[in-house]
Parts: C-alpha cells; structure tokens; sequence
C-alpha cells in the first residue's frame, strides 16, 4: 500500500514536469519556425521594388507587391493558406495576424544610417539601407489545454538585398 | 514474490520517468539544429541563386559534426538550378530521428518517427549576368 501510493504520488511529479517539458520544448520549435519564416518573409518583401524608380537610382518598395510575397513566403513556410489560417497537423493552431508594416526607402528617408524604433513591438534597429519592417503576431500553440496561453511575437528588419 | 513483481513494475516506470525526458531534449535539439543548419544554408543559397554543392556539403558536415552522424545519413532535397532573382528556391533538410522512447517495446514503438526534417524556402537574389 505504501509502495503504491509512493509511486503515484512520484508519478503525477514525473508526469507534470514531463509535459512542461514537451510543452515548453513545442514552444521553442515555434519560436525557432516563425523567426526564421518572418526573416525569409521579409527578405522575399525587400526585393519588390519599384522599377521606375530603380531606373532612376532609387529604391522605392513596391508595397502592395511586397505585402503579397510577405504572405506568399509567410504561407509556404509555415503552412498556412491564404487566410493565414494553418493547414491541418502543422505546427500552429490559431490563424497568424501580420500586425506591423512599415517601409524605410529612397521616398521617406534618405539619411542612413538610420536608427529605427517602434517601441509598441520592441523593434530597434539600425538600417543601413532601404529596409522594409514586419512584425507577426500567433497564439502560440499549446500541446495541452491547461497550458498557458499566450501570442508569440515576432519582428523582422530587413535591407534591400544590393546584388552581387 | 509478490514484493519482487511489484518492484518491477515500479522500477519499469521509474526508469521511463527517469530517462526518457532526456531523450526528449536530445529529440528537441537536434530538431533545432536542423532547423538552425538549413537556415544558414538558405542564406547562401540565395545569393547564389541555388544550392550549391559547397553548400550542401557545408550543412551536412555540420550536421555530421555536432551531432556526430556520418554525412550519408544526412539528406539534401532542394533546388540545385540556378533560379533568378525572385523566384522561389526551397530546401529540406533531414537526419535520422534516433532513438524516441527509453523503453520502445513497451512505451511507444510502433507509430515512431524517423526522420527529422526542416523545410525552407524563399526567394534567390541571384542575378545571371
């Protein structure tokens, strides 16, 4: 009897620190996924300028360009359709929700290096060319139901890429 | 006798308990890492416009060397022709899941993964002169 009650209450210790831990470790895998997808979502975004302009020796975005390969590439790689809603057995679980745009081109600034901040996302950065700025926003997903919740956030500056 | 069956039992769990969070780490760290090695190795694929052998390569020893696989346990799947700037190239990365459970035959087994893999894809920045 002594035995037994030992071994379930060790149990529901072992168990409880086992699932934060693949909770936690889940966590981690999203983390890593959607910094890596807002960082290639925003390189694909800083290459769509506006070629008249370009002609002319300047870079100006192309934003309605640039916002439709932001979600292209956000989309192929985590899953997602057009919605930004996530296809079934992925990763996520709720819909994803761009939730800051901004372009820092030839047409606005013209002084680099410029020190970029938004403080309602903590971005702060320095650019040292035209870039253009996203930041993401998903519930994170939650292994178990009684896990916390909360949205993972995430920011990407990127430069327009100078060909080589 | 009685007493031995249920410290069998007992330790069969204690083990699991003991054990197994340990392999889930090594499962999670090594599914960071190829997310991490595939990562750097777009970068430079999208300057040159496609995966190049040198790149390849790189990853995979890099895989090869932290994770102490041999390089052909380590498989490349992606776009290896030169593709202009703007269009998509994608790459998968994947090694050899390892071992899941502590006791496979009588936890787990069965449905277990075998590879890990990251996937990656964005646009080249190459331009063919």
């Amino acid at each position: 009897m002594k035995e037994i009650i030992f071994t379930l209450l060790v149990s529901v210790v072992c168990i409880t620190f086992w699932l934060w831990q693949v909770d936690d470790n889940n966590t981690s895998l999203a983390n890593e996924r959607l910094k890596n997808a807002v960082n290639y979502a925003a390189h694909d975004a800083s290459l769509q300028v506006d070629r008249t302009e370009l002609a002319r020796g300047r870079i100006v975005f192309d934003k309605d360009t640039a916002e439709e390969a932001f979600k292209k590439t956000l989309q192929e790689n985590l899953f997602l359709d057009a919605e930004l809603n996530p296809k079934p057995n992925t990763l996520f679980k709720e819909k994803l929700s761009v939730i800051h745009t901004d372009y820092i081109d030839n047409s606005t600034i013209t002084d680099y290096p410029y020190f970029y901040e938004e403080t309602n996302y903590g971005i702060h950065h320095w650019i040292y060319g035209p870039a253009v700025v996203f930041a993401i926003e998903v519930p994170r997903p939650r292994v178990f139901e009684v896990n916390p919740r909360y949205n993972l956030v995430k920011w990407a500056v990127f430069e327009y890429p100078v060909p080589q | 006798m009685r007493q031995v069956i249920v410290h069998l039992m007992v330790s069969t769990l204690f083990i699991v308990y003991m054990f197994q969070p340990f392999l889930n780490e090594i499962y999670h760290l090594r599914n960071l890492a190829v997310q991490t090695t595939l990562d750097h190795g777009i970068e430079k694929a999208a300057v040159d416009g496609r995966f190049t052998n040198t790149v390849i390569n790189e990853m995979k020893m890099t895989l090869a060397d932290q994770l102490h696989f041999s390089t052909s346990d380590v498989s490349f799947s992606g776009t290896t022709m030169t593709t202009p700037r703007g269009r998509y190239i994608e790459g998968t990365l994947s090694i050899p899941a390892g071992r899941l459970w502590i006791l496979s035959n009588v936890f787990g087994g069965g449905n277990d993964i075998k590879e890990l893999s990251a996937y990656a894809k964005q646009m080249s920045e190459h331009i063919p002169r």
